[in-house]
């Protein structure tokens, strides 16, 4: 049996393995190297399903911020997006053999994290009401006090709040998460066009539910 | 500014942006880390990353986690079924409906398989079989595919149980099948229920073998439908009564006992 043991700190590093000799004899991985200098997510992915382990801590490392980052910002609550976060890499690794050598890997991942995040509401679990950090928020705010930035951050929250999830995770994807529109479709399982029209209802209605508030400041 | 972010900041009307920009805060603050593909031109050092609440500690401590869950998943035989390719997935659980539905056809056919229409009998099973392949589709889908709408797995349910009302009154509506004169249609429809149960029993283990996300319902009513094509090629009554408690409720229980699986894990 093959086992895909992650690495362990201060193991040392075989871009190599087993399953990736075998993988690679059949043909059917090109396996690309770690060790090369700033490889691509895409090298990464293809290295750690070729076998290379430390290709995963190394997806880790580059992807959790921003996977925790993302789901912190829809669920509000740490230890939840933590969990997430967590989950999100466990079925990365579950899924691996499905990664497609010519796709991309960040609507992949980006793709089992909102899975998740709608599956937690499905479940039924209410968002519990958690206050972020001033240091989450959005806006180079030096200039702004803790206060403005704590108001700020209840505003914005109250705000996406009051859209619905699907729009929600549109604004998440394309605004905070600066993706384009086309691969805010490939993520949230629509069309382009469905997606523009979704952005656009919902920086409305941002719009209108923040204008009479932080308009005033 | 990367190449992404100029390409992304495009997508949105600039009078528009410059206001939502005042509203929501800049463009890509959710962003704390970019791909190696496109780095941060130099003097831009990441800052929300070095702000973010979880420190490199946490993260460290997240992995050691997270790899101490992979190595035990590692450690069940059946992690290997669920991480294999989505293709060989599905095809597994289709072989083992396939081989049930042979076995069944072989060893256990319908009395009046000589005389019993061949066309109706295969429209029947085709068509459940059919269902039965776009429910496992819908069960077991690739990791970069959005989940499946909540309406569309209801959606698919009723179609399944709609199908199988129907295949349960069409011989009586064809005027096939035998019709049992003696005791009542439970007399009958209890054995029936029972190997429609068996047959469903491997079908569903084996979804669930393979399957990742832990979706019970598609499973269940995959299960179904492989219980009703097996019924079909095993059972000669034609009854409405016997059919709807001997085939139709194989489906039914199924969904029930899913039903109360997903109550108790939101629960728990």
């Amino acid at each position: 049996m093959t086992t895909m043991a992650l690495s362990r700190a201060g193991a040392e590093p075989s871009p190599r393995r087993r399953f990736g000799r075998r993988e690679a004899a059949r043909g059917r991985v090109a396996f690309a190297p770690v060790s090369a200098k700033d490889p691509s997510d895409e090298d990464l992915m293809r290295a750690y399903v070729a076998g290379d382990h430390e290709a995963f801590q190394a997806l880790f490392d580059r992807y959790a911020p921003i996977v925790f980052g993302m789901t912190r910002r829809h669920l509000r609550n740490e230890d939840l997006a933590r969990e997430i976060t967590q989950q999100t890499f466990f079925r990365l690794h579950a899924a691996r053999n499905d990664f497609r050598l010519d796709s991309r890997l960040r609507p992949w991942l980006l793709t089992i994290a909102m899975n998740l995040v709608r599956e937690h509401w499905r479940r039924g679990k209410r968002r519990k009401m958690v206050e972020l950090d001033p240091e989450t928020k959005a806006a180079p705010q030096a200039e702004r006090s803790r206060m403005e930035l704590d108001e700020r951050s209840k505003l914005l929250h109250a705000a996406l709040a009051k859209l619905p999830e699907s729009q929600r995770e549109v604004v998440e994807l394309h605004w905070f998460q600066e993706r384009p529109y086309k691969e805010v479709a490939e993520i949230v399982g629509s069309s382009e066009g469905a997606v523009r029209v979704r952005a656009h209802r919902a920086y409305r209605k941002l719009e209108a539910l923040l204008e009479g508030e932080v308009g005033k400041e | 500014m990367s190449a992404a972010s100029e390409r992304a900041e495009h997508d949105v009307d600039p009078a528009m942006a410059k206001e939502l920009e005042r509203l929501l805060g800049p463009r890509g603050s959710g962003v704390r880390h970019r791909a190696v593909a496109a780095p941060e031109p130099a003097g831009d050092p990441e800052p929300e990353l070095a702000q973010t609440p979880a420190s490199s500690g946490e993260y460290q401590a997240l992995f050691a986690d997270l790899r101490r869950e992979v190595e035990e998943a590692e450690a069940r035989p059946t992690f290997r079924l669920k991480t294999r390719p989505t293709v060989q997935r599905r095809l597994l659980a289709g072989l083992v409906f396939l081989a049930l539905l042979a076995t069944s056809a072989g060893l256990l056919p319908r009395q009046d398989m000589a005389a019993y229409p061949l066309p109706l009998l295969a429209a029947t099973v085709l068509s459940l079989g059919a269902l039965f392949t776009i429910v496992l589709l819908a069960a077991l889908r690739p990791a970069y595919l959005p989940a499946l709408p909540p309406g569309r797995s209801r959606a698919l349910t009723g179609l399944a149980v709609a199908a199988t009302c129907v295949v349960a009154v069409v011989p009586a509506l064809a005027g096939e099948g035998l019709h049992p004169e003696h005791a009542g249609f439970l007399f009958h429809s209890i054995p029936c229920l029972v190997f429609g149960l068996l047959g469903a029993a491997p079908v569903y283990a084996a979804v669930r073998l393979v399957d990742r996300d832990g979706g019970h319902l598609l499973g269940a009513v995959a299960a179904g439908l492989a219980a009703g094509a097996i019924l079909e090629v095993h059972c000669p009554l034609a009854g409405v009564a016997h059919r709807g408690f001997g085939h139709v409720a194989v489906l039914g229980l199924l969904l029930a006992g899913a039903f109360a699986i997903d109550r108790l894990r939101v629960r728990a």
